[in-house]
């Protein structure tokens, strides 16, 4: 039997190797950000075996972007949840959190099609976990997602069995010289790949699950899923219409599902008063935002990276932050009674952050908007303008809504010198990073 | 014609009973009401891909891919059969965190009917 004390010890311990090798991720992704240019990558082979036979992690420009965003968000998230301390086996939770991470990193510095399915199921398998232990709504919905998450993580198998049978390879760039795209069997096998990954980052028909597991599971596990589990499967999707899809013509439909999608959410945002549904809807748009930039973007890794980098990161953020705070915002809204009992600056911070989600002058999410706006001008895409015009009206109004409700709890109380120091602090972060971006892009 | 395609069906028939099996798995994905035989159901879509990338790797007249040090030899192409085996370990853990789930769920609502999960759902939160 093992004593409660060396429980205690064996947890610290834990907290701390996760702490430090987090810490170690981010400090890797930023390393690999003053190393790599802007055409040039960095090869590992695994194992002896060179690029065909064996596995090969090849990282490029854009990769090493958003690995630095992943463990930024992992980081980020892992900080702010108090390290998942008032659960009640966080000694797991945070080794399954540690695990997804890994998952959702490997997708994407690997160059091989069967390694990114390996590191699709670890994620997932500690993802569905993480997202259903909270209470029995979250189990169920967490269950929703199982079914269909392996649906997709089948699709995707199969897909890469066909390719596989053609090609005789599964290295991304070996099969690159070897694939003929005007076989129907290779563009049927492109398609379930696609399908596979519409469902894992719940592009319009299959979005369903994700509003059950973002809305009934633990909040802190929700604001890193928001944050990176989407953007890893959009990024995927990017990254393959430039190499493996690169002579699909598959921007089409992708227009047009993201245009669906945008309209039927600016009117599925009005019949909900949760907020975490709010949270989530806006999430869907912002999904559909990132289709339409892939879908316009031209098929050269790297070209143009920064307008979808930008959306990316601050969505992500936004996100994650909103989250970690909606478990205290919900209360707000339904419960005026404990008011006086809470710090009034997570209710501030909100309040700027859904300012910047709408697209407020100064903070990032007026610059994210401000170049997605001036690139589709450019590209002369007026339906895709009128959409996402409309989809941002419709997050406007909505939170203009919200904020009307929040403010008069906050007029009547006094806000505290260190709340205002924290909230300074923070506009003036979010201030930066806009400036920041403005100066990243011109 | 028709020779054609019976001649096809028969030297390829591995590759039907996996599209086969694999559509049963979907459909009762789609249709069973019960959770546990969602699972199940799961679990013959992604056995149907396990034998659709096994079947690949069958050569004809060849031997199973164990080195013999002899002459005018064929091998069946290991890869894929490797590549199943860490396919079969990751459906077994999805399968089991499935099973898991399901022990609570019927610890929470006494119940495995889809419909019925749902009803109550909706009961408690509108």
């Amino acid at each position: 039997m093992i004593k409660l004390k060396e429980i205690n010890i064996f947890r610290k311990i834990s907290m701390n190797y996760i702490f430090i090798s987090i810490i170690f991720c981010s400090c890797f992704a930023f390393f690999f950000n003053l190393k790599i240019d802007n055409n040039e990558y960095i090869s590992y082979f695994l194992g002896g075996w060179e690029a065909p036979n064996g596995i090969e992690f090849r990282i490029y420009f854009p990769d090493k972007l958003i690995a630095c965003f992943l463990s930024f968000i992992a980081f980020f998230t892992f900080i702010f949840s108090g390290f998942f301390r008032k659960t009640a086996q966080y000694m797991a939770i945070n080794i399954l959190f540690l695990i997804s991470f890994i998952g959702y990193l490997g997708m994407i510095i690997s160059a091989d099609l069967f390694n990114i399915y390996v590191f699709l199921e670890i994620a997932s398998i500690a993802t569905y976990s993480l997202l259903g232990y909270s209470n029995k709504r979250a189990n169920f919905s967490a269950f929703e997602y199982l079914i269909i998450g392996s649906i997709a993580a089948c699709f995707y198998l199969l897909g890469i069995g066909i390719i596989y049978m053609y090609t005789g390879s599964l290295n991304i760039f070996d099969i690159l010289s070897r694939i003929n795209f005007d076989n129907i069997n290779i563009k049927i096998a492109s398609l379930f790949i696609i399908i596979g990954f519409f469902i894992k980052f719940a592009a319009f028909p299959m979005h369903i699950w994700m509003r059950n597991c973002y809305i009934f599971a633990d909040h802190r596990i929700v604001a890193f899923m928001s944050g990176i589990s989407s953007k890893v499967f959009l990024y995927l999707l990017y990254k393959f219409s430039n190499n493996l899809f690169a002579d699909l013509d598959i921007n089409i439909a992708l227009n047009f599902i993201s245009i669906l999608s945008l309209i039927y959410f600016s009117i599925r945002i009005f019949k909900n008063n949760n907020f975490k549904e709010f949270l989530v809807i806006s999430s869907f748009i912002n999904i559909n935002y990132i289709l339409i930039i892939i879908s316009y973007l031209p098929k050269e890794l790297g070209t143009d990276f920064k307008i979808l980098f930008i959306q990316i990161i601050n969505h992500g953020f936004n996100k994650a932050s909103l989250f970690l705070l909606s478990n205290n915002l919900d209360k707000y809204l339904k419960l005026s009674k404990w008011l006086n009992k809470i710090s009034m600056a997570p209710i501030i911070i909100a309040i700027i952050l859904l300012l910047s989600l709408a697209g407020f002058p100064l903070f990032p999410g007026f610059t994210s908007k401000f170049y997605l706006f001036s690139y589709l001008i450019t590209k002369n895409a007026w339906i895709s303008l009128f959409a996402i015009s409309l989809a941002s009206l419709a997050v406007f109004i909505k939170v203009i809504n919200l904020i009307n409700s929040l403010l008069p709890i906050i007029l009547e109380r006094e806000v505290k010198i260190g709340e205002i120091i924290s909230i300074v602090g923070f506009t003036i972060i979010l201030i930066i990073t806009a400036i920041g971006e403005f100066l990243l892009v011109s | 014609m028709i020779p054609d395609i019976i001649n096809n069906l028969a030297q390829n028939y591995i590759y039907f009973i996996s599209i086969i099996l694999f559509l049963i798995g979907l459909w009762g994905i789609i249709i069973n009401d019960n959770l546990l035989k969602k699972l199940l159901c799961l679990g013959i879509f992604q056995n149907a891909i396990l034998l659709f990338f096994v079947a690949q790797s069958k050569i004809k007249n060849g031997i199973v891919p164990m080195i013999k040090f002899e002459d005018n030899i064929t091998y069946s192409n290991p890869v894929p059969q490797v590549l199943m085996l860490t396919a079969i370990v990751v459906a077994l853990a999805t399968l089991s965190v499935g099973i898991s789930m399901i022990f609570k769920i019927k610890k929470n609502y006494n119940t495995l009917s889809y419909k019925k999960i749902k009803e109550i759902e909706a009961g408690i939160y509108q």
